[in-house]
């Protein structure tokens, strides 16, 4: 440096947004001060150019969710009536569970903690009578939006009137990584099936596979990082149907 | 609500700086993570708006203070292959050689690389970065010039007359 204008003070006014042109007025008067600058601009072109990328990645689910989880007040059971009919939901199904269970977890394999919260989730929900979902499904935008938002993922809820299930709704379900969705379709008859969407990243995918517990049977599959199962009180053949349809419905297309 | 917005908005930019600073992806995400639990834990003591990036910044860098302090000492040792792994482009004419730069700051201890990537990657303000980090202006310029010199220095660019890139 020519001694004119010292480094840090150089360095202040180059770091200090608001004073750009008083920078530009000490360089234009000062070669060795302005090759300094120079000197600077290449090497944050250069860290830029390094380190700049990973800003634009996909940011990890694991943070994601934590996000997610602090805006999720399905996190916190609403009343003690909800805390107390949850429990007694928990308590019959492990009671009912025993070595069914352990058969259930075993022949899943790849990923049993899917279905199992698949069946939980179901099991739990649709008995409700009053409150079977938080969003009806009559508002599908904000559902949707919502859902994905809370997932962190992008699907979209399949229509199965085709098959007589009308879409009720959905709800949050929170689970070990953040939260999944519960969506909850009712036939004219007022059976109901449900749809269990949860994201699973880095999971290959897997063709359709059948799980049941006390008569109520999941048909479950995963892909494009989103593991899928439909549950409901249905035949095989009837239930993979259904799980067909929503299996071409629920992935943005590819095209 | 909206202050758990602008903190998921600032994702990209802590895991942006954390690499940087750590070259480390997983303890980059893993400071990351703990960074935002705790933010998110403290979201209501946050006052002002629009000073939420800035806060983010000082939460992560106490964590890296009490956790990371090994590596100020241990930095040297930092394996550099991460550099071919990210797919460098080659330097062209008048910039530097990226290798080299990613190396030089691979030897930068760890407190000189916090203020350096603070006003060159993420673009701080000085006084800012000097908030974020907990020391005074005068400290922080301190560090950020000799992080500045060192870089200069390794890239072989330290030539009292003129930095030979202007050509």
């Amino acid at each position: 440096m020519s001694g004119t204008l010292n480094e840090a003070r150089l360095m202040a006014l180059y770091h200090n947004p608001s004073a750009a042109s008083e920078l530009d007025r000490a360089i234009a008067q000062d070669p060795a001060a302005a090759a300094l600058v120079a000197e600077w601009r290449r090497q944050d072109a250069a860290l830029g150019a390094l380190y700049g990328p990973v800003g634009q990645e996909p940011v990890p689910a694991r943070l994601r969710d934590i996000i997610l989880q602090a805006e999720t007040p399905a996190n916190l059971p609403r009343s003690p009536w909800q805390i107390a009919a949850a429990a007694g939901i928990l308590i019959t199904f492990g009671a009912s569970l025993g070595f069914g269970g352990s058969v259930l977890v075993a022949r899943s394999g790849a990923s049993p903690s899917l279905v199992a919260d698949a069946l939980r989730a179901h099991e739990t929900y649709v008995v409700e009578v009053r409150h079977p979902v938080e969003v009806a499904g009559s508002d599908a935008q904000h559902l949707q939006a919502w859902l994905n938002k809370r997932v962190g993922m992008s699907f979209t809820p399949p229509i199965l009137t085709d098959y007589g299930y009308n879409l009720l709704g959905g709800r949050i379900v929170p689970v070990d990584q953040g939260a999944a969705a519960l969506l909850m379709y009712e036939n004219a008859e007022g059976a109901r099936i449900t749809l269990y969407i949860a994201a699973e990243p880095g999971q290959g995918e897997t063709a359709f596979r059948f799980d049941q517990e006390d008569g109520v049977q999941s048909v479950w599959w995963i892909d494009g990082g989103l593991g899928c199962a439909v549950t409901g009180d249905l035949p095989r053949e009837a239930l993979r149907a259904i799980g067909t349809e929503a299996y071409d419905q629920i992935l943005p297309a590819e095209t | 609500m909206a202050v758990l917005d602008e903190i998921e908005a600032a994702i990209p930019a802590l895991r942006r700086y954390a690499i940087a600073l750590l070259r480390d992806r997983d303890a980059a995400d893993d400071l990351v993570q703990d960074a935002l639990e705790r933010a998110v834990r403290r979201r209501a003591d946050l006052r002002g708006e629009g000073k939420v990036l800035s806060w983010l910044f000082a939460i992560l860098l106490n964590l890296v203070r009490d956790r990371h302090r090994h590596l100020t000492r241990s930095a040297h040792l930092v394996p550099i292959e991460a550099a071919a792994d990210q797919g460098l482009p080659p330097a062209q004419d008048g910039s530097l050689a990226l290798t080299e730069v990613h190396a030089a700051m691979g030897r930068l201890p760890l407190d000189q690389r916090a203020v350096l990537l603070l006003v060159a990657l993420e673009g701080r303000s000085l006084a800012e970065a000097a908030r974020a980090l907990g020391v005074t202006e005068g400290t922080a310029a301190s560090r950020l010039g000799r992080a500045r010199a060192a870089l200069r220095v390794a890239t072989g660019r330290d030539r009292q007359t003129g930095t030979g890139g202007e050509s």
